[in-house]
């Protein structure tokens, strides 16, 4: 059973006034257990308002949202329990943090679960650990790290809470390519690890192709698709139109096969691109 | 949603009203009220009337804002109206209940200043809503430049009035941003007592007070990156200029002061 569905989910902000907006506009989605989405779409697609319906902090205008089965809503003292199955980590999440020490920081979302001490802190130490986080960072004030570091026990701050859906808005924006390359890493080991659905909105291509294995674009406040990786950067043209990019590597590809060297369309990594390439280089100079 | 919040309470459009000076909107503003308090009986108030409600035919408001605008002053306006039925004992008794007297003076005054507050905050309202609040706060600044000669830092008060106001959408956004973070980590911000509620506030209330700071440093920096020394030479980008429509706006609300002034003569 889909862990995401909506049904027509509208959303409209500002409705009756000059300012009104639709920012969502029905989308009929189901997300599967245990996926890992990328979520892409231009500024302003809708991407963000979409994500804020999947665990109720939107209302939807018209349409539904089910979680698990579960249709958000109609219960509204069930929302609660619902934002502790599905996490979502937002933009700049290290603006978020409040607590005396980066522990009792991680700690708030466990302790609104009501969890025991002991479990409180036996989730701390775990995701410290998977994001790397070191015992004596543990005790500073978050206000004293570097933004890396902030961003992490934000980031931490949601994955203690163990959701079953994992859902980060753009985790690695406005960091150094090494913090990118950390960040993402850690949530590709929080999925391998836990085998939980994560749903992963980012600007980068690139950041997508080489970790998600399913593509949600939004284009126009509407759904354009939802599907495999490589069925998505197949429609490399439509993504163009929409200013959408494909990797890097997978246009160097389309333009080789362009020019008479076909060496597979499916090429969306820079590390299986170059192993096809120095598979046909051995080829050649063997002949 | 804390968004739908709306600041001052500006109505985007493109009438005579919206492209007035602001400068001369604030000063009709204020003869306009004049006009309201010299009118000295109900035919006087007639014209008021009149005036109100070409202005908001004019401004291209919808009548549902105007409404918006009438509801906080409900219970003010029900207040003066009761006061003055029951506490005016002059006039052809109407009705009598032991101390209660209901007299038609007092049918009539409480008539009157019903009315008459409707209009005030009606009228005055049209300048809120057809200036953006940097107009506003412009216009005042140079209303009140003449104040500089007795060293008041009117620059300075406009720009701080400035910054405030143009700060206080991305305050409320971040306010509605931080509160979705932490309800999505769980914080319950809805239900308990008064006393939890307040703490509840605290993971909102801190990132806010951080994030001002941030904006604040952040702020003065470009301000001197940008070569930024106070109002001393500084021009100004959109000029004030009054136009031909202006002179209408004038000429129009003076034609209808010395219409109520005329009105009380004959009726008074």
């Amino acid at each position: 059973m889909a862990v995401i569905k909506t049904e027509d989910l509208t959303y409209v902000y500002g409705d009756g006034t000059p300012f009104r907006k639709v920012a969502v506009d029905h989308v009929n989605l189901e997300i599967e257990k245990g996926d890992f989405a990328g979520v892409i779409g231009h500024t302003g697609s809708g991407k963000s308002t979409l994500i804020q319906h999947f665990n109720g902090l939107l209302k939807p205008t018209s349409g539904s949202v089910y979680i698990d089965g579960e249709r958000l809503w109609d219960d509204k003292a069930r929302l609660r329990s619902i934002r502790f199955k599905v996490g979502l980590v937002f933009q700049y999440p290290e603006y978020q943090l409040f607590e005396e020490t980066v522990y009792k920081d991680i700690a708030f979302g466990p302790k609104n679960m009501g969890l025991d001490e002991e479990e409180i802190d036996r989730r701390i130490k775990e995701t410290a650990k998977l994001v790397g986080l070191s015992d004596s960072v543990m005790q500073k004030s978050p206000f004293e790290l570097s933004g890396g570091q902030k961003r992490r026990v934000a980031i931490a701050g949601v994955m203690a809470m163990e959701p079953e859906v994992l859902i980060l808005d753009e985790p690695a924006s406005g960091l150094d390519p090494k913090g990118r390359e950390q960040i993402l890493g850690m949530i590709k080991e929080y999925h391998k690890a836990k085998g939980n659905t994560v749903l992963l909105v980012s600007h980068s291509m690139e950041d997508i192709a080489r970790n998600v294995n399913k593509i949600l674009v939004m284009n126009d406040s509407k759904l354009f698709c939802y599907d495999d990786t490589a069925k998505v950067f197949h429609r490399s043209a439509e993504l163009e139109k929409m200013g959408l990019a494909v990797p890097q590597v997978t246009r160097v590809f389309s333009r080789l096969k362009a020019m008479g060297f076909d060496m597979g369309e499916d090429v969306y990594t820079v590390k299986f691109g170059s192993s096809l390439l120095l598979d046909k280089l051995g080829r050649k100079s063997a002949k | 949603m804390i968004k739908d919040i709306t600041i001052g309470q500006y109505f985007p459009g493109d009438s005579v009203l919206h492209r007035m000076d602001p400068r001369v909107k604030i000063l009709l503003t204020g003869v306009f009220i004049v006009m309201l308090f010299a009118a000295k009986g109900i035919e006087g108030l007639a014209v008021g009337i009149l005036f109100t409600v070409t202005a908001f035919l004019f401004s291209k408001i919808p009548l549902k804002m105007m409404g918006k605008s009438l509801k906080p002053i409900v219970p003010i306006v029900i207040f003066t109206a009761v006061l003055n039925l029951f506490f005016i004992r002059t006039g052809k008794v109407l009705w009598e209940w032991k101390m209660i007297k209901l007299t038609q003076d007092g049918i009539d005054t409480s008539l009157f200043m019903v009315i008459r507050i409707i209009c005030l905050i009606c009228g005055s309202s049209l300048l809120t809503y057809t200036t953006s609040p940097i107009d506003l706060t412009d216009a005042i600044e140079r209303l009140l430049s003449p104040l500089k000669k007795i060293k008041v830092p009117v620059h300075e008060l406009a720009m701080m009035m400035t910054i405030a106001l143009r700060f206080i959408p991305t305050l409320i956004e971040e306010t509605d941003k931080i509160m979705s973070a932490q309800k999505a980590r769980g914080a319950d911000m809805e239900t308990g007592s008064i006393l939890q509620k307040a703490k509840a506030l605290i993971p909102v209330l801190i990132p806010l007070f951080v994030a001002s700071f941030r904006h604040a440093e952040e702020l003065a920096l470009a301000m001197e990156c940008r070569c930024y020394h106070g109002g001393e030479g500084r021009t100004r980008m959109k000029q004030l200029k009054m136009s031909i429509s202006d002179l209408w706006g004038a000429l129009f609300c003076t034609v209808f002061l010395a219409g109520v002034i005329v009105v009380n003569h004959v009726f008074g």
